[in-house]
């Protein structure tokens, strides 16, 4: 009984697409344009320590720490000896005068900026005792005589960093205070023969959230243009590939506008998760057209095939589709939030896709069949 | 393709053969299974390395001696015991709690410094603990203060270069007069080695043995004189009683003298013996003196190094005070410098306080190890009533991620099956079909862990929610075969049915294994690959479904389809209807015999 009841279902819809397929197919569209808004919105998870379970007693402890000791963003400007870029009056040893200006003159802009609540450097240790000399040697024998200096030095003297306590908020403010420092590292004078570089754990974060976006696309590109090209190859017809590949595009669009919109973030641990769904997609679009071409081996019209091959698939992909965000779902229930939010991706995207396969392709069938019949017939009209 | 067609109708007609190399398989990779190890995920790993900020962070980590690994203890108030005395973490009773941790953790193999509350304490306070909670503020309040204001740099340094200076004459004032003792002992030495050798010689001469045998000859004259006289002077000879008395004069006087020889040769040797030890007692002074001779070269050894070092500490000194000098003939004094260590030790509202553990660089294997260890001196050292304290870090973290990995994949798997299970047989409306779509991921996950078992591949913490995607994944493949078995059971019997299942699921099924197996290659495409092995295993799982799918599902199929309760009532029926016939066949041979 329930199953002529979810036959009926599936009939219906049938109906419906088969009546209103021009209409249903430009709500489609724009329903995937304002979901597909939600994309820009993406929030990236770019500190690993927000994937730690919240109840675990070392998290919790760690969280403590930070509270009662001041958890701060460190950057570490790193001002190096580059060979690449030596010249005959560039400095040999990092305790060259003019490397030390460079460092305070670095350190004294730096301080001026809101965010930043401290800043350690040798040039401000020279500071502290009146100034830095003139000469390398007066230099090196005050480096020599303060053990706290050599702290700034490395072991054979050809880099020194400066180290910047800040509280800089999320990851867009990360990103312009970067930006920041690059303008105020290009500000300065400098000798020639030095490479500068910024780095630490925000910096560091920056470049996390470059690459997962970098590999979210790469990913999905790589997986789709394979897919594709095997959908070809097996089909052996660019329509139908086409055909099959268009909920997996509907599906992703609405998968990643809705994580968009509801605020669930990309992380390291879910950035290939685009890939994964059109991969465990594909099978849906495929099993619909090779149903609905099956019927039209028959003799059946667009219609019938379409009201047979539908309710036929529709409860076998609904099934597979069920039981597949079932796996999924069971991650929800793990202590780990990077798993966590694995299974709400993926959860999300396999429904994005049924509900594409089943409420979108049929749509596209009919009209792709409809304006092949429209030319054939314009064809026959010009005979 | 007539290699799937054999193969169905094969499968079809020995359902047994192919259900029993599965299961031989199958106990094959529960071996496998038992050998997957577990580990954490390293996320330093997480960025490729050839990135200018990683390249850089890991310079600063290497060149300027930070590992970038620690470990902090957490000593803090346990603001749930309300009878507690201790209210303030600036207690001594705590101090010595964090005392012995942080002496304990010192001794622990991977650890290279430790610091706490308990160590700045005690280089405040000459290397003792404060003994009460009044000493412990106080020290704690006294914050360092150098302010150049307050000291007049250059004439101190002065001075103290001065100073210097005036050690250093000494010291080679007292070189000069220990150069002229060593030359004197040296001398000395040698003088007292001379009179050594004379005496010697001496006492060699004063002990050699005299020979008084002449004597002894002359007083035997002096005898034979005497009686020459008397056999030859008459005795009434005037002279005759003054020769007899010269010789008597003469021979007492050789006897005393041979006495006195004898007495002194004695005196002689024992002169000599005495001359022998003093000889021996000068050599022995003669290596004193020597042994004095080297000490002293040793202490003007000494003293020109020193004098060497104070050289050069008074170089630096001049240095400095050179360029203070330099940059101000108006001198100007920096900034105010304070030194107070304790903030980063010690809260703000005095109810907590952190031991900081930095670490070597050490294999996980160690890590291990070294989490054991700190666990154990946690649990066995007595914790003062009124504090609670506990240590946290990425090592400490990693292991419960670590730990965390098998607890997860039960729990996922469980659920999963669990809600599998029940959508499977709502739609097939049969649990018994449910269930033999159910053995697609059953046995696709065994396959899928004793392949990972021996190809030594671990699982992370990132794939412990891959086995309960796998079951989402691959039950598909189950629902496929059994769905279309179904329906070609009803209009075929049970080898045609199934060889038709084949043929025309096959293809799709592979289409799309290989379409999930291409999204989870993709995944490792990225410069992120801290999830290449989740899609690896991903795929490994779905590949084995697939093939659990073409292998195993339909010979049970086929098996369950023979051997179902109706096929048995219908044998017992035919045993009963043959026993019947039997019987009354026999009834009637009877009846006939009769």
């Amino acid at each position: 009984m329930l199953g002529n009841e979810i036959m009926n279902f599936f009939e219906m819809i049938a109906d419906a697409q088969i009546k209103n397929a021009y209409i249903l197919g430009l709500i489609a569209i724009l329903l995937t344009i304002v979901i597909g808004l939600g994309i820009q919105h993406i929030y990236l998870q770019t500190d690993t320590s927000a994937d730690n379970p919240k109840d675990w007693d070392v998290v919790k402890l760690e969280d403590y720490v930070s509270e009662k000791f001041g958890g701060t963003d460190t950057i570490i400007i790193l001002i190096e000896l580059d060979k690449d870029l030596f010249y005959s009056n560039s400095p040999t040893d990092i305790r060259d005068k003019d490397v030390l200006n460079t460092v305070y003159d670095l350190s004294k802009e730096l301080e001026k900026e809101d965010k930043i609540s401290s800043v350690q450097s040798a040039g401000m240790l020279f500071e502290t005792i009146g100034g830095i000399p003139e000469n390398n040697d007066s230099i090196i024998s005050i480096i020599n005589a303060f053990p706290e200096a050599k702290a700034f030095f490395n072991k054979n003297n050809s880099a020194t960093a400066i180290f910047v306590s800040a509280q800089l908020g999320n990851e867009a403010d990360k990103i312009n205070f970067s930006k920041r420092l690059t303008e105020i590292i290009n500000s300065i004078k400098k000798p020639s023969g030095l490479k500068i570089t910024s780095s630490g754990t925000p910096e560091i974060q920056i470049l996390l959230g470059d690459l997962i976006r970098h590999d979210l696309v790469v990913t999905s590109g790589i997986a789709a243009g394979i897919i594709f090209l095997l959908v070809i190859l097996f089909k052996r017809n660019l329509k139908d590939a086409i055909l099959i590949f268009t909920p997996l595009i509907f599906g992703l669009v609405w998968m990643l506008g809705i994580m968009g919109w509801l605020g669930i973030p990309l992380s390291i641990a879910t950035v290939g998760v685009s890939a994964m769904i059109l991969g465990l997609g594909t099978e849906y679009g495929i099993f619909l057209v090779e149903r609905y071409e099956e019927e039209k081996k028959k003799g059946f019209k667009v219609d019938k095939a379409l009201r047979q091959s539908l309710p036929a698939i529709g409860i076998g992909i609904t099934g597979s589709g069920l039981t597949t965000t079932a796996g999924f779902v069971a991650l929800l229930f793990t202590t780990l939030p990077m798993i966590q939010n694995l299974g709400k991706i993926l959860s999300l995207g396999i429904l994005c896709i049924l509900i594409a396969t089943i409420l979108v392709t049929p749509i596209f069938i009919v009209i792709d069949e409809r304006i092949t019949e429209f030319l054939k017939e314009k064809a026959r009209g010009m005979q | 393709m007539k290699i799937v067609n054999n193969y169905s109708r094969f499968l079809a007609h020995h359902p047994w053969t192919i259900l029993l190399v599965g299961l031989l398989l199958t106990g094959l990779f529960i071996y496998g299974a038992t050998l997957v190890q577990m580990e954490s995920i390293d996320y330093s790993k997480a960025i490729p390395s050839n990135y200018k900020e990683i390249k850089a962070f890991n310079f600063i980590k290497d060149e300027f001696g930070t590992t970038g690994s620690a470990l902090t203890f957490v000593i803090r108030l346990d603001e749930e015991n309300g009878e507690s005395e201790i209210n303030d973490i600036r207690d001594v009773k705590v101090l010595n709690y964090i005392n012995l941790i942080s002496e304990k953790s010192k001794k622990i193999s991977g650890i290279s410094s430790v610091s706490s509350l308990s160590t700045l304490l005690k280089s405040d306070n000459a290397g003792i603990l404060p003994k009460s909670n009044e000493k412990i503020v106080e020290l704690i309040n006294n914050a360092k203060v150098i302010n150049p204001q307050t000291i007049d740099v250059v004439n101190s340094l002065n001075q103290t270069s001065g100073g210097i200076n005036q050690i250093n004459t000494s010291l080679n004032q007292t070189t000069g007069g220990l150069t002229q003792i060593s030359q004197g002992v040296d001398a000395s030495s040698k003088g007292v080695a001379q009179i050594s050798v004379v005496l010697e010689k001496i006492s060699s001469a004063l002990g050699q043995e005299q020979d008084f045998s002449s004597i002894n000859q002359l007083v035997l004259l002096t005898t034979q004189l005497d009686s020459l006289i008397d056999a030859s002077v008459n005795p009434l000879d005037p002279n005759y009683t003054n020769m007899k008395r010269s010789v008597a004069i003469i021979k007492a006087g050789l006897e005393q003298t041979y006495m006195g020889l004898e007495e002194s040769s004695a005196g002689l040797k024992t002169t000599s013996n005495i001359l022998d030890q003093s000889s021996t007692a000068l050599d022995k002074i003669s290596t004193g003196l020597n042994q004095a001779n080297d000490g002293t070269k040793q202490i003007i050894q000494y003293n020109e190094k020193m004098s060497l070092g104070l050289m050069n500490i008074n170089q630096g000194l001049n240095g400095i005070s050179q360029y203070i000098s330099f940059t101000s003939a108006e001198y100007t004094p920096g900034k105010k410098t304070i030194i107070n260590q304790y903030p980063g030790y010690l809260s703000t509202d005095y109810s907590t306080t952190i031991i900081r553990l930095n670490l070597d660089s050490m294999s996980k294997t160690e890590e291990i190890e070294l989490v054991n260890e700190l666990d154990q001196i946690l649990n066995e050292t007595v914790v003062p009533n009124g504090i609670t304290s506990g240590y946290t870090g990425s090592i400490k973290l990693s292991e419960e991620m670590q730990n965390s990995i098998g607890p997860t994949m039960t729990s996922t798997s469980i659920i999963s099956i669990a809600l599998i299970l029940i959508i499977v047989s709502i739609l097939f409306f049969s649990l018994r079909k449910g269930i033999i779509s159910l053995f697609a991921i059953i046995f696709g996950t065994i396959w899928t862990f004793g392949i990972m078992g021996l190809t030594g591949s671990p699982i992370n913490s990132i794939m412990s929610g891959a086995l309960s995607m796998i079951m989402g994944i691959g039950i598909d493949f189950g629902i496929q075969i059994v769905n279309r078995f179904n329906q070609e059971k009803l209009k075929n019997n049970t080898e045609e049915a199934m060889i038709n299942t084949i043929k025309n699921t096959w293809s799709q099924m592979l289409i799309t294994t290989l379409a999930a197996l291409i999204g989870f290659r993709a995944m490792s495409m990225g410069e992120i690959t801290i999830i290449a092995d989740l899609g690896n295993m991903m795929g490994l799982g779905v590949l084995s479904c697939y093939l659990i799918a073409m292998t195993i599902i339909p010979a049970i199929l086929v098996l369950n389809d023979k051997i179902t309760l109706e096929n048995i009532r219908k044998i017992v029926h035919q045993d009963k209807s043959d026993n019947t016939t039997n019987v009354k066949q026999k009834n009637k041979k009877v009846k006939l015999k009769k």
